[in-house]
C-alpha cells in the first residue's frame, strides 16, 4: 500500500525544518519541489531535512532530493539531512546524493554545524 | 409488336376522337370529305400507320445493330430514349403535310384563306394525335429503356420534365388550336354550329387533353412512388426500427425526404462504423508486431512498419529461439487493406508456431509455402525473408521466397546486396527454398525493407529507387545509435518522397562493435562465477513467483517480499535491504521502459533463494536494452545536472548486486540479478 508523503515545516533562527513522512518516490515530486523556493527566498539560508518518518525510497525519489537541493543552492541556501538509515546513505552516496545535501546522524547535530556557518 | 399495336392504337383512337367530333359539329371540320366513298382520313391514317410501322421497324434494326457492337450501346439506348419524341415530330410534320393536301385538293380561290379554319383545326388534331402517340409509344418503351440504361450504363438521358412538359404542352396547344377551328367556322358562317355542337366538341378535346395530362402525372407518380418505396424497403432491411407507413403515405415528395434522410442517416453511420473497425484492426495488428526496438544480446534491432491505409499487409518478426539464436522475418503480402491484412495476421501466427518447430529458415520456408497454397490455392502471393542469428558464432542464415534482397552495411561504409532469387510463397506449394550463411562481423548492419520504400515518389514523382537506398546506407558505417539513425532517416524520406501508395517496412539488425566488445568482456566475466552457479542445485533452493502490473508503487511491496525471503533464508546476512531495493529498482524500469507504463502489460518476478546464491529474474514486454551502466563520473555528474536526474536503477542494481544479466526467452525481456550469500561487515 503506497504511504503518500507527508511534510511538516518549522522555522528556525535563519532556517526551516521540513519533516519528511512517508513513502519518497518520483510520486512525490510536487508535494516537495512545488513552490518551496519562492516561500523562502530571502528569509531562509538553510534548509534541514528529516528524514527518520522515510520508509521507502527509490531512485525516483532520490532524483526528486537531488532537484530540490539544487534549486535550494540557486535560491541560495544549503541543505542538510538527517535521519535515513545506513542502508540509504549508501545509496545516496552511490548516486551522489551526498554532494547536493549533507548528511548527518541527528537533528542536534545538524544544529551544531549550521550555527558554525 | 406491342410498339407497333401502341402506335396503330393511338392514330385509330385520335381518328376515332376525330370523326366522332367532326359528326358532332355535322362535319364541319373537314366539309369536303363528306359523302365521298372512301373517307379521306382513314386514307391518310393508313398511310400515317404503314409509314410508322416501316419506321419503327428501321429504328429497331438500327438499334439492334447498336446493341450487337458494346462500344455503340450506349448511342443505341439514346437512340431508343429520343424515339418518341422524334415520332411526335414527325407525326406533326405528316398531319401538317396531309392536312395542306386535303386543303389544296378540296376549293377554289385561295385555299389558305377559304380554309384557314380547316387549317388550324388540323394542325390541332395533327398536334393531338402526336401527343397520343408519344404517351402510347413512350409508355411502351419505358421499361425497355430502364433496364437498357442499367444493362449497359446511364450514359445520356433526358431530364424529367421534358415529357411532362411535351405532354402538358401539347395537349393544352392542340386543345386551344381546335376551339379555335370551331370559332372561325361559327365566324365564317354564323349559326352554323349550335351551341350544344360547339360545347360538345370543345369537351372532347379538353377531355382527351387533360386524360393525356393525367394520365403522364399518374405514370410519373407511380414510379416516384415505387422508388421511395425500394428505397425505404432497403433502409427497413438495414435498420428494422425505421416505422413502415400504413399504405402509401399521400405526400410521397416529404416521404421521399424521410427515408432519403434515414438512409443518409445509416450510410454515415455505417461509415463511422468501419472507421472504429478500421481503427481497431489497426491496434490489433501493431499490438501482433513486436516492439519496434529491441536488443538481443550483442545485437539492436530496429524496426519500422507504417501501413498505406490503416491496415496493411507489410509485417515483420524478432524472435528468440533460445539462448543464443533468434529469428528476424519480414514479408509482404500482394494487395492492401483488409484483405491484406488478415492473411499478414495469420502468415505472422504461422510462422511463429513453425520457427518455433525448426528453426531451419528454409524449412520453414518451404512449410509456410505448403500451408498457405493449400489455404489459399494459389490466389495470394507473399514475399517473405527469413533470418536466423547465431548470436554466438555470429552467423546470420537467410532464405528468401520473392523477397527484395536484403543488403549488408560493414562498419567501413560498404554496401552489399545478398543474392538470393526464389518465387514468392503461395504459388507452388514443391518450391524448394535454399538458405545462405553470412557471417557477421562486429558493427555490420543488416538490412530488410519492403517495396513501398523502393517505390515511393517525391512530388516530381521520382521513386526513391535502389539508388536512392544504396546512397542513404553508405552514410550508415558511420555508427551513432541505430534507432535514432533509422527514425531520422524515415523522417526525411516522409517529408521527400510522401506520394507513396504502398506499405512501408524496415527491419534492420545490427551488431554493435562496443556490445560485442562488453559483451566478450562479460562472457569471461561469467566463467568466474560458473563453478558457483552450479551449487544451486535445484533441490537446494526455494522460488517463488509474482505477477504485478505497470503502475508505479505497486514494486514496493513484492521488492519487499523478496528481501524478506533473503533475510528469512540466510539469516547471518544482512542483504534484505539491498536486494528490495535492487529489485525494486528492477521492477521500476521493466514497468516504465519495457513496459512504458501501459495499463494491463505485466511485469513477472522470480526469485530463487538456494544455499549459496540467490536469482531474481524480473520479466517485461518491451524491447530490450543492452547490458551497459554508464557510472564514471563525468557520466553520474552529467546525470545528476541534467533537467530530471535520473537513470539510476542500473547503476543502484549493479552495485548492490553481486552480478547481473540480461536475456530474453518465450516469457520476454528478463533481466537477472544474482546476490551471493555471504556476510558483510
Amino acid at each position: 500500500m503506497q504511504q503518500p508523503l507527508v511534510i511538516e515545516k518549522r522555522q528556525f533562527p535563519g532556517g526551516c525544518v521540513m519533516q519528511l513522512r512517508g513513502e519518497l518516490t518520483r510520486a512525490s515530486e510536487h508535494e516537495i519541489l512545488d513552490g518551496f523556493a519562492a516561500e523562502f527566498a530571502g528569509e531562509v539560508r538553510f534548509l534541514v531535512l528529516d528524514l527518520t518518518g522515510i520508509t521507502y525510497i527509490n531512485s525516483g525519489g532520490m532524483a526528486v532530493l537531488i532537484r530540490f537541493a539544487r534549486t535550494a543552492k540557486k535560491a541560495g541556501m544549503h541543505t542538510f539531512a538527517w535521519g535515513i538509515t545506513p542502508h540509504y546513505e549508501k545509496l545516496f552516496r552511490m548516486v551522489g546524493l551526498t554532494e547536493w545535501i549533507m548528511l548527518y546522524p541527528n537533528e542536534f547535530s545538524v544544529m551544531q554545524r549550521i550555527e558554525s556557518l | 409488336m406491342r410498339l407497333f399495336a401502341a402506335q396503330a392504337a393511338s392514330v385509330l383512337a385520335g381518328l376515332l376522337i376525330f370523326t366522332v367530333k367532326n359528326h358532332i359539329v355535322s362535319h364541319r371540320l373537314v366539309p369536303h370529305v363528306e359523302g365521298e366513298g372512301i373517307p379521306y382520313p382513314l386514307v391518310v391514317v393508313s398511310l400515317i400507320i404503314a409509314a410508322l410501322g416501316i419506321h419503327l421497324a428501321w429504328r429497331l434494326y438500327t438499334v439492334r445493330q447498336l446493341l450487337g457492337q458494346q462500344a455503340e450501346a450506349e448511342s443505341a439506348v439514346w437512340k431508343l430514349l429520343r424515339y418518341p419524341y422524334q415520332l411526335l415530330a414527325s407525326m406533326l410534320f405528316a398531319g401538317l403535310i396531309s392536312i395542306g393536301v386535303s386543303v389544296a385538293l378540296g376549293g377554289d380561290g385561295d385555299p389558305v384563306q377559304t380554309y384557314a379554319d380547316v387549317l388550324t383545326g388540323g394542325i390541332g388534331m395533327s398536334l393531338a394525335m402526336a401527343v397520343l402517340l408519344f404517351v402510347a409509344v413512350r409508355g411502351v418503351l419505358r421499361e425497355t429503356v430502364l433496364r437498357l440504361q442499367r444493362e449497359y450504363g446511364g450514359g445520356r438521358s433526358l431530364p424529367i420534365i421534358r415529357p411532362l412538359l411535351t405532354t402538358y404542352l401539347g395537349a393544352f396547344l392542340a386543345a386551344m388550336l381546335n376551339v379555335q377551328q370551331l370559332m372561325l367556322i361559327q365566324s365564317k358562317q354564323p349559326g352554323s354550329l349550335s351551341l350544344q355542337a360547339f360545347i360538345g366538341a370543345a369537351s372532347i378535346d379538353a377531355a382527351l387533353g387533360l386524360s393525356l395530362a393525367i394520365f403522364v402525372t399518374t405514370r410519373f407518380r407511380a414510379e416516384f412512388r415505387r422508388m421511395v418505396r425500394s428505397l425505404r424497403e432497403l433502409v427497413m432491411d438495414e435498420h428494422p426500427r425505421v416505422p413502415r407507413p400504413k399504405g402509401d403515405p399521400e405526400d410521397e415528395a416529404s416521404d421521399l425526404a424521410l427515408v432519403f434522410h434515414e438512409l443518409q442517416a445509416r450510410a454515415r453511420q455505417r461509415f463511422e462504423q468501419f472507421e472504429r473497425e478500421l481503427r481497431l484492426a489497426n491496434k490489433v495488428q501493431q499490438k501482433l508486431l513486436p516492439p519496434g526496438d529491441m536488443t538481443i544480446g550483442s545485437y539492436r534491432i530496429a524496426a519500422r512498419s507504417r501501413p498505406y491505409h490503416e491496415v496493411g499487409g507489410d509485417f515483420f518478426d524478432v524472435l528468440s529461439l533460445g539462448p543464443n539464436r533468434f529469428a528476424i522475418m519480414i514479408g509482404d503480402v500482394s494487395g492492401k487493406g483488409v484483405p491484406a491484412a488478415l492473411l499478414m495476421s495469420a502468415l505472422l501466427m504461422l510462422f511463429r508456431a513453425e520457427i518455433r518447430r525448426n528453426g531451419n529458415p528454409a524449412e520453414v520456408m518451404m512449410r509456410i509455402n505448403e500451408e498457405l497454397c493449400e489455404a489459399l490455392g494459389e490466389e495470394g502471393a507473399v514475399t517473405m525473408g527469413i533470418g536466423v542469428v547465431d548470436s554466438v558464432h555470429d552467423t546470420l542464415q537467410y532464405v528468401s521466397a520473392g523477397h527484395l534482397s536484403p543488403y549488408i552495411v560493414s562498419e567501413c561504409g560498404s554496401v552489399r546486396a545478398l543474392d538470393c532469387s526464389s518465387l514468392p510463397i503461395g504459388i507452388d506449394p514443391e518450391t524448394q527454398y535454399e538458405s545462405i550463411v553470412h557471417k557477421l562481423q562486429p558493427g555490420d548492419q543488416f538490412m530488410l525493407y519492403t517495396d513501398g520504400l523502393i517505390e515511393a515518389m517525391d512530388e516530381a514523382g521520382r521513386m526513391y529507387s535502389f539508388d536512392g537506398l544504396e546512397q542513404e546506407l553508405a552514410r550508415w558505417g558511420l555508427g551513432g545509435d541505430l534507432p535514432a539513425r533509422v527514425d531520422d532517416w524515415l523522417g526525411r524520406m516522409d517529408a521527400k518522397y510522401a506520394r507513396d501508395n504502398d506499405d512501408r517496412t524496415i527491419v534492420v539488425l545490427e551488431l554493435v562493435h562496443a556490445y560485442w566488445l562488453q559483451a566478450a568482456e562479460r562472457e569471461a566475466a561469467a566463467a568466474l562465477h560458473g563453478a558457483l552457479l552450479d551449487e544451486m542445485a535445484p533441490s537446494r533452493f526455494y522460488a517463488h513467483d509474482w505477477m504485478l502490473g505497470s503502475a508505479q508503487g505497486t514494486e514496493r511491496m513484492v521488492a519487499e517480499q523478496v528481501g524478506m525471503l533473503v533475510s528469512t533464508f540466510w539469516p547471518e546476512t544482512v542483504l534484505g535491504e539491498d536486494v528490495q531495493s535492487a529489485v525494486s529498482e528492477g521492477i521500476m524500469n521493466a514497468m516504465e521502459h519495457g513496459n512504458r507504463l501501459r495499463p494491463g502489460s505485466v511485469v513477472a518476478v522470480q526469485a530463487q533463494v538456494g544455499s549459496r546464491i540467490t536469482v531474481i529474474r524480473i520479466y517485461d514486454s518491451g524491447g530490450g536494452f543492452f547490458p551497459h551502466v554508464a557510472r564514471n563520473e563525468e557520466e553520474m555528474a552529467r546525470k545528476r545536472e541534467s533537467e530530471d536526474p535520473r537513470g539510476w536503477g542500473l547503476v543502484l542494481i549493479d552495485a548492490l548486486s553481486d552480478y547481473w544479466a540480461t536475456g530474453r526467452d518465450e516469457r520476454g525481456f528478463y533481466l537477472e540479478i544474482y546476490f551471493m550469500r555471504k556476510t558483510r561487515a
